[in-house]
């Protein structure tokens, strides 16, 4: 395969947006996702994407793949913004109330400690509002284990904000 | 795991969540949560999560697609593009650029060398001055492997970006494919002024840019390579900063 047809570059651009939104939950930084996401592209451009598959959840796998096999590893993490790892900025005084800034702080600080199969079933499912068999199709794993992961995500971002919020009110 | 417990518990819940329960199950937890009011607690925590994440995501997320990204979809590629390096670690432009621009030579020339904007000699293709080459020039990102349509008969692949005192310049292949005598290949190097990309330098190629075959700079009479010594500032582009340029229109 060559090249991606007409009808599979129209769907993949009209996607990218989505695609990218993907990107950055598993990065973290505006920065890593577009690589991430021009790595993706090019490599759908490269391989070409089967015409018996849907394109953007092929497109998903390729990304997901892409971060896993190979951008990771290469520690482009470093730059992760998920990973918060200043607390003076997030320090307020005792008349703060948790608003929407701190908390956001926070989810972040608490995504970006979740292990990285977590964290895509939460961006897909949770972010993207893909279903549990896309999301398991996407991932290549079973949908049982999309809803232990999901179950497994909430509960720890939960846990956090939940001990992060009482500590505030301390 | 058993069916039971708080783990099925936020198993249950998070299918309630993302409705991905049956009827009588949806029913099932319904009830239980009118009746738990720890339940209904863990429910709320769970939606408050996904909605600060949706929020969060949203905020930094952005519909704004890099121009160069955008038209990497929007050009019709006759070829693969296996070779596209998109990360700075992998990028062959970080090489000093006489040894970049030494690497992007893949003819061997025939020696006509077109300087100017003005009516082309020989037989340079006017398509230099077209909008199509303007266009792949200023948003498509440099490649080994993809080229861009210009129109039927011609074919176009930036190889190089690289600055200069004045702005940038970026080296090209150009190709037309239409067969007979005026069947040709050009390696050049447009500059941009204006607005315009204008080409500077122009060497005629063999066609033999389609084998991807390799050959040192010199082979083309060193035209490209003076022409980069002498009006280069600095390295060639990296991936992002290319792709910077492109994204605000080479400003």
């Amino acid at each position: 395969m060559s090249q991606l047809s007409k009808h599979q570059r129209e769907t993949l651009l009209a996607a990218l947006p989505k695609l990218r939104r993907f990107c950055l939950s598993m990065t973290g930084s505006a920065a890593d996702a577009d690589d991430l996401l021009q790595t993706t592209v090019e490599r759908l451009l490269a391989r070409g994407i089967g015409a018996d598959v849907d394109p953007i959840r092929w497109a998903y796998r390729v990304c997901k793949n892409i971060w896993i096999d190979e951008l990771r590893s290469k520690e482009v993490r470093t730059r992760m913004s998920w990973k918060v790892g200043d607390d003076t900025d997030t320090a307020h005084n005792a008349d703060d109330v948790l608003d929407a800034t701190q908390r956001a702080e926070r989810l972040q600080k608490a995504m970006a400690e979740l292990p990285d199969e977590q964290r895509m079933v939460l961006a897909l499912v949770a972010i993207e509002g893909r279903s549990y068999a896309e999301t398991a199709e996407i991932l290549d794993i079973p949908a049982g284990t999309v809803m232990s992961r999901l179950a497994r995500a909430r509960a720890a971002l939960a846990a956090r904000m939940h001990s992060e919020e009482s500590d505030g009110h301390d | 795991m058993t069916e039971s417990g708080p783990e099925y518990d936020d198993i249950l819940l998070c299918q309630y969540l993302d409705e991905e329960l049956e009827p009588e199950q949806r029913s099932a937890i319904e009830k239980r949560l009118q009746d738990e009011p720890d339940l209904r607690e863990r429910l709320l925590q769970f939606q408050s999560v996904d909605s600060s994440l949706q929020s969060t995501v949203r905020e930094q997320s952005s519909d704004d697609i890099p121009d160069s990204l955008t038209a990497l979809l929007s050009v019709d590629h006759k070829q693969p593009v296996t070779n596209v390096l998109s990360l700075p670690t992998r990028r062959v432009s970080r090489l000093p650029l006489a040894a970049a621009a030494a690497i992007a030579v893949v003819s061997v020339s025939a020696g006509l060398v077109w300087k100017g904007q003005q009516s082309a000699p020989g037989n340079a293709p006017e398509v230099l001055n077209s909008v199509a080459f303007s266009t792949v020039m200023s948003e498509s990102p440099s490649s080994t492997q993809a080229w861009y349509m210009l129109g039927d008969d011609y074919q176009l692949r930036p190889i190089l970006s690289f600055p200069t005192a004045s702005g940038y310049c970026r080296e090209y292949q150009l190709e037309n494919l239409t067969k007979g005598p005026d069947s040709a290949a050009w390696r050049g190097i447009a500059c941009l002024e204006q607005q315009r990309w204008v080409t500077e330098v122009l060497t005629a190629t063999t066609q033999s840019t389609k084998s991807q075959a390799y050959t040192p700079a010199s082979a083309d009479g060193g035209a490209t390579d003076r022409f980069v010594a002498a009006k280069a500032t600095g390295e060639a582009l990296s991936v992002r900063e290319e792709a910077g340029l492109i994204g605000r229109g080479w400003r």
